[in-house]
């Protein structure tokens, strides 16, 4: 018998169809043919073939493309069994088939039995101590006012609707300040127009205390002032002086400023006392020094007799 | 959120100092680790976590969320070590060696050849850690290592519970395929 007559009457045979000749000869060419044999027996056990992974890679490059990148992107909730069912099953599937997302699925598995391991790390033999130093230890009321104030302003300044806030807040003061029929100070908004219009007449000047000055003189005399000269030269030696002093509390305030946006609370009592030192300056500087009234005709010609 | 933890809690907000250095202890090595992975280094990692107790040894007073005390801890220690990288604002080179140390701490019962396999693939985790991108390593910091539930670590994070989902299993995917090539780096170097 030749292998195409065993396979032509194979099924037959399998389910018992053949006369006793044509099985005897089915029988004796299975056992000289390993060929014929080993279809025979996977005909009659059903055993499945195995799956031809080289095909089906090929028709997924045909069509869809790989699926590697998608099942791996779920191996995390495969792992966890948070897929359903027929999601779950072809992932499994998937990696039956495919050794390089089973490599891929063993090592995640690996991961995630270290990962805990690294939840806790060695705080140190003082850690504990130091934080307790930071927290309990702090007797001074003092302190904690200070810390009370700077986590109060802490959470003022990091709110987000803040600028909005302070900026209807300065304009509702103003508008009641200026603006209303019982407001302290009408007038208010006109004389700082009137100075802001001084001072910007004088932008070429090189002193710029002389040039402030200058420009409040011009907007003194616009509005009849009756000052003399030597009073006007007084009051600029003061002007100038209180620039200094401006300059100084202005400088102090940014550092202020520094320690407050930068949240440090140990530097922000040194900023203010530095301040308040400066402003302090300032006040005195405005209140001190009379300035220079004419000179009396009189006490001149005295003054004269005496030196001569 | 366990029934002695929101008990300490209480007692620290009564302004037990007792309760508040239990609490101190216990947590003390979580928040060291958590802030670790930020700033990759060893001294500020522990500077970080003493600032993130401070603060929350301020705020405890108005916290009332008690059954969330672990994820509000964990993300004040995830503020911290962010704020300190931008005060900082260079990263320094992972120190490896001192990842081994900071992180050995070792299972007394564990069998020698196990931990001593634990340890080394540990050391690879680490690394692997390491060359992975802030947004996907903070991700596995706060589910995989510090075991927040999802809804928490997107409240953390501030993401999309759905955002959080799919990051985090991104993340776990390329940690396995850094732990994989470091692995195989590793047998053909040796």
């Amino acid at each position: 018998m030749h292998c195409h007559e065993f396979h032509e009457h194979l099924d037959a045979w399998l389910t018992g169809g053949l006369d006793d000749d044509l099985t005897r000869r089915m029988e004796a060419h299975r056992d000289r043919c390993p060929e014929c044999a080993t279809v025979a027996d996977m005909l009659r056990d059903g055993t499945p073939t195995p799956p031809d992974t080289e095909l089906l890679g090929a028709v997924l490059r045909q069509t869809s493309g790989s699926t590697c990148s998608t099942v791996q992107d779920q191996l995390g909730d495969w792992i966890d069994g948070n897929l359903e069912r027929t999601r779950a099953d072809a992932i499994a599937d998937h990696l039956g088939g495919c050794a390089g997302c089973r490599r891929l699925h063993r090592a995640m598995e690996r991961c995630g039995d270290l990962l805990p391991d690294l939840a806790a790390a060695d705080a140190g033999p003082n850690f504990t101590a130091d934080v307790l130093m930071a927290t309990i230890d702090d007797p001074s009321l003092w302190r904690v006012f200070l810390r009370r104030l700077c986590d109060g302003w802490q959470s003022l300044v990091l709110r987000p609707a803040l600028p909005l806030e302070a900026g209807f807040v300065a304009t509702l003061a103003l508008v009641l300040l200026t603006a209303t029929p019982v407001a302290p100070w009408p007038h208010l908004p006109a004389q700082a127009l009137a100075v802001v219009q001084g001072v910007g007449e004088q932008v070429r000047d090189v002193d710029p205390a002389g040039r402030a000055w200058r420009g409040l003189r011009s907007t003194r005399t616009a509005v009849g002032s009756t000052a003399t000269e030597e009073a006007d030269e007084g009051l600029l030696g003061r002007w100038r002086a209180v620039s200094r002093e401006l300059g100084d509390v202005a400088e102090s305030g940014q550092g202020l400023g520094r320690a407050l946006v930068s949240f440090d609370g140990d530097a922000w009592l040194p900023a203010a006392e530095q301040l308040g030192r400066e402003a302090r300056e300032l006040w005195n500087t405005l209140r001190g020094g009379v300035p220079p009234t004419t000179p009396d005709p009189s006490r001149e010609a005295g003054a004269s007799e005496e030196t001569s | 959120m366990s029934e002695d933890l929101r008990h300490l809690v209480h007692r620290c907000q009564s302004g037990d100092e007792l309760a508040w250095e239990t609490l101190v202890r216990r947590f003390q090595n979580r928040v060291v680790a958590v802030a670790y992975h930020y700033v990759r280094s060893r001294e500020e990692a522990r500077d970080v976590a003493q600032e993130v107790f401070v603060r929350i040894y301020r705020s405890l007073p108005s916290f009332r969320q008690t059954d969330r005390f672990v994820p509000w801890m964990l993300q004040i220690a995830r503020t911290c070590s962010i704020d300190h990288l931008r005060r900082r604002k260079v990263r320094p080179p992972a120190q490896d060696l001192a990842a081994d140390e900071l992180f050995d701490l070792a299972d007394e019962g564990a069998d020698p050849a196990e931990e001593a396999e634990r340890r080394s693939d540990r050391r690879l985790l680490e690394r692997a850690l390491d060359a992975m991108g802030e947004i996907h390593r903070e991700i596995l910091v706060m589910k995989e290592i510090q075991g927040l539930p999802l809804l928490e670590v997107a409240r953390v994070l501030g993401i999309p519970v759905g955002t959080a989902k799919s990051r985090a299993n991104r993340a776990r995917a390329e940690l396995a395929r850094q732990f994989l090539a470091l692995q195989d780096s590793t047998e053909e170097g040796s």
